[in-house]
């Protein structure tokens, strides 16, 4: 690997590394705002899901909770997988590319970020039956769908895994590079 | 392993130190330790090729073949 290339490579870890702090940030303070938000007025759900929800006074607290509950839990993955690729910033920043520390990281971040995926089908089926279940008869549902986000996600998640392979074959063929004199 | 190398016998052939030769070739001291004791997966070329022009010697006078007596 040349000087440039390194070097590049370690600007380029250490600028990620410090967007993804702002992300971390950002991600936590969005939570904690639309979870203000949603405690103050419950209109905030309303316009989330207009299809659901058409009286806000049928949410109950309960409702509201549980749906706040599942959307930290999305938060929580989300910031889960930035820190894991912060770790491996951390490691790429210091020239440590190819090595089995940062390809653990990547790994992590994949399946962290896959899970993410399925979750999020999940917490939105859940979220819609909690909302709607204040709902008079008839009009109480159940919604399971995948979105285009979400198979972008899973797709996402692939690449993440790969590349992660393909740090450990290279951190491999380092080592045995090293062991030439 | 049967590849044995000859690097201690070539250097007290031409009365030189692993220091020197380390420097005239440009790899650290610690390798050529590792060289001389067999220590390392391989040697590359150009490694070899500057051994070879230090010690004015042919690699094979470096590297000796051995079968394993098993």
């Amino acid at each position: 690997m040349s000087t440039h290339t390194l070097d590049r490579l370690k600007r380029l870890s250490r600028i990620l590394y410090g967007f993804s702090v702002a992300l971390i940030a950002a991600l936590a303070f969005a939570g904690a705002v639309l979870t203000a938000m949603t405690i103050a007025d419950v209109g905030v759900l309303t316009r989330a899901f207009p299809d659901v929800v058409r009286d806000p006074a049928t949410v109950s607290m309960t409702a509201r909770i549980v749906s706040l509950a599942l959307g930290w839990i999305a938060i929580g993955l989300m910031i889960h997988a930035i820190r894991c690729l912060m770790r491996m910033f951390s490691l790429t920043g210091q020239g440590r590319i190819l090595t089995q520390e940062a390809a653990t990281w990547m790994r992590r971040a994949g399946i962290t970020l896959f899970v993410l995926a399925i979750y999020s089908t999940v917490s939105r089926t859940l979220t819609i039956l909690f909302l709607s279940m204040g709902n008079p008869p008839g009009e109480r549902q159940l919604a399971i769908g995948v979105e285009s986000t979400q198979l972008f996600s899973i797709f996402l998640a692939g690449v993440f895994l790969l590349v992660a392979h393909a740090l450990v074959l290279g951190s491999e063929i380092e080592q045995e590079n090293k062991s030439f004199v | 392993m049967a590849i044995i190398v000859q690097l201690d016998v070539m250097l007290a052939k031409r009365k030189m130190r692993s220091k020197e030769l380390a420097e005239a070739i440009g790899i650290t001291e610690q390798n050529v330790s590792l060289l001389k004791s067999g220590k390392v997966r391989g040697v590359r070329f150009d490694t070899l090729e500057k051994i070879c022009a230090v010690l004015e010697c042919q690699p094979g006078d470096l590297l000796e073949y051995v079968p394993d007596g098993d």
